[in-house]
């Protein structure tokens, strides 16, 4: 974990309001993990006031990338900064994905939430167990995303695989996948409400694991505000705890975030 | 010669004036990977309540302009806790620790101040009468004079450790308050808490924040707790610990001459986990280009024109 100044080696736009940063630091790029984030510091000195956080899409050797979507001031300031500029970034923070040891690993992304499952894809084991991308997306913005990917994963997208154009989510994709009896972990990011659907159509699945990444709005990022607050169960504790998302997430298991057991 | 940036606050001696705002550093440990803790002349630990609580739920920090709206809920694992697995880690850091409390009742403060009172490593209390983010909370001591007069004279009588009163900027007379805390025997006031307010999401078209209203702080609220502290510093003579907004060194400058002996740092830390250092280089070279030699020299010069 660092606060760093830190180079600026690209910034493009790859695909309508959707932009590739990426920076360099040796340190931070060595400790990133996927589902891990960094907070970045937008350089407006106090308004917009707050750091934005993004996960990390991937690090290599001495850089780092993620990718941004424009959604609001702070992402707007993004798409200027430029190569060579330096930004204030800290991280990598929080508590990123476990690798389990599987015989299949199914990464199921939503939008722009599949940034740090590509992270994970390359990541993963490759050899004697089937990796699969799910990308779930409105229009085809997102189908770049493939690109990003190591070869030996298979790539299904909702906008791709929908020839009658009957998958328009991601969990539509998933079905005919399930129906498995090998070990199986799944790695989510997305809405919470397609981390139910899909644990919703798990729920026969007995050898099935689920990890998914919380988004909550961020403070400080380092667990000091408690403004990220996710309410877990952690058995043996009977009782609901409150944690952080940005220091014990943002992955989760699915079972301790679900605690209605909904 | 190196200018003195010593400050004291009742018996309390700091190595310099900046503290940690109450809430904003959890109990340092966080930060302690970013920054040397000895920066600090002293930690002002999160709210702490008897019971453990777990805070309020939906939405609890919202970005306003060039600030934010808080709702935490004095979320904390209670007192037992804090003193079996905090104090601990905070006694090794050998850097004053002021322990922030809350209650719901006035027996709850009662007992805090008691069950810290043994513990050496807690070198001053300060006490949280203007939380407005728990609905049973500080706040309705906060806004009324012969609560806090009431309040302060019973953790009086409990503790001989500092007692500092954290005063809310949400009432129509800040001094009036100040003045009977220090009426009761507290040894400083520290202002402002935070600000109510609230923000609305027109696109759902419902409140942000889950807890509906919270407390604004950073730079947005600098020039109401400026005013503040200056008004406050004519009414009392205890210290005050100045905290509200202050970003960089000019800010941490302009609460020292308006009049706080102390200052806090809350939502920049959030920004920029290193701006204690930064105020403090700004401060000593700003001593230096105007010849004061101690930190003494600068409290309250902000009210001298009036003097004159
Ligand atoms: C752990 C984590 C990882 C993330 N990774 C990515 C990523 O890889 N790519 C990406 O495009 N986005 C990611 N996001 C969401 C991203 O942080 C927000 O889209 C961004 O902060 C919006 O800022 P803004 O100023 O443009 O929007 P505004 O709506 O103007 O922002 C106002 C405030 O709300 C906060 N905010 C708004 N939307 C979100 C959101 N969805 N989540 C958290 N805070 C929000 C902002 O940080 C800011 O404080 C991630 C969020 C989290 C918590
Ligand atoms: C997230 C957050 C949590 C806070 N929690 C507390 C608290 O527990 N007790 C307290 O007395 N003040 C609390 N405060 C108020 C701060 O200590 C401080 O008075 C206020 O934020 C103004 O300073 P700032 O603008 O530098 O942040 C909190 C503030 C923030 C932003
Ligand atoms: S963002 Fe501050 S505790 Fe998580």
């Amino acid at each position: 974990m660092l606060q760093e100044s830190v180079l600026i080696e690209k910034n493009e736009e790859i695909a309508p309001g959707l932009y590739f940063l990426k920076i360099r630091n040796e340190q931070m790029a060595g400790e990133a993990q996927p589902g891990k984030f960094i907070h970045i510091n937008l350089g407006t000195i106090y308004d917009p006031l707050l750091r934005r956080p993004m996960s990390i899409l991937n690090a290599q050797g001495e850089t780092l990338s993620v990718l941004y979507q424009v959604v609001g001031r702070g992402t707007r300031i993004m798409t200027r900064f430029r190569p060579g500029d330096e930004i204030d970034v800290l991280g990598p923070l929080g508590n990123g994905f476990e690798i389990e040891d599987s015989g299949q690993n199914f990464l199921i992304g939503g939008g722009v939430g599949a940034a740090p499952l590509v992270f994970l894809a390359h990541r993963l084991p490759k050899k004697g167990v089937d990796n699969k991308f799910f990308l779930g997306m409105r229009e085809r913005e997102l189908l770049f995303i493939k690109d990003f990917l190591p070869e030996e994963v298979e790539f299904f997208s909702s906008h791709e695989n929908s020839p009658r154009g009957e998958a328009k989510q991601v969990t539509d994709l998933l079905p005919p996948h399930l129906k498995t009896k090998k070990k199986t972990s799944l790695y989510c990011c997305g809405p919470e409400g397609m981390y139910r659907e899909i644990a919703g159509l798990c729920n026969d699945c007995s050898d099935f694991s689920i990890q998914v990444s919380i988004d909550r709005r961020m403070g400080c990022g380092v667990g000091t505000c408690l403004g990220c607050a996710v309410k877990v169960k952690k058995p043996p504790r009977e009782e609901p705890q409150i944690v952080r998302a940005c220091v014990e997430g943002p992955v989760f298991r699915w079972q301790e975030v679900n605690i209605d057991g909904t | 010669m190196e200018p003195k940036i010593q400050s004291r606050i009742g018996s309390l001696e700091l190595n310099n004036p900046l503290l940690t705002a109450s809430g904003t550093y959890g109990n340092g440990r966080e930060y302690s990977n970013y920054i040397d803790l000895h920066c600090w002349g002293g930690l002002v630990t999160k709210g702490l309540t008897l019971e453990s609580r777990s805070g309020n739920s939906g939405i609890r920090i919202v970005e306003t302009a060039a600030g934010i709206l808080n709702s935490i809920g004095l979320q904390n694992p209670g007192i037992e806790y804090f003193i079996k697995e905090e104090l601990p880690f905070l006694e090794k850091l050998k850097i004053p620790v002021i322990v922030n409390i809350a209650g719901r009742r006035i027996r709850d403060y009662e007992e805090l101040a008691r069950r810290l009172d043994p513990f050496s490593t807690v070198s001053a209390l300060e006490v949280n009468v203007s939380c407005p983010n728990v609905r049973e909370g500080g706040l309705a001591f906060g806004t009324n004079p012969g609560l806090v007069y009431e309040i302060t004279a019973r953790l009086r009588e409990i503790t001989t450790k500092p007692l500092i009163i954290k005063l809310t900027p949400n009432v129509a007379d800040v001094g009036e308050i100040a003045i009977q805390a220090e009426k009761a025997g507290a040894d400083a006031v520290s202002l402002i808490n935070t600000l109510m307010g609230m923000e609305i999401d027109v696109e759902r078209q419902k409140p942000m924040l889950g807890n509906i209203v919270g407390g604004l702080s950073g730079p947005a609220v600098k020039p109401v707790a400026l005013r503040m502290i200056y008004q406050v510093y004519r009414q009392i003579k205890i210290p005050i610990i100045g905290m509200g907004g202050i970003t960089k060194g000019e800010d941490a400058v302009a609460f020292l001459l308006a009049g706080a002996r102390a200052i806090a740092l809350g939502t920049v830390n959030f920004v920029n986990p290193k701006a204690p250092l930064e105020i403090k280089n700004y401060l000593l070279d700003y001593m230096r280009r105007h010849n004061f030699s101690s930190l003494e020299e600068m409290v309250g010069l902000a009210h001298r024109e009036r003097e004159d």
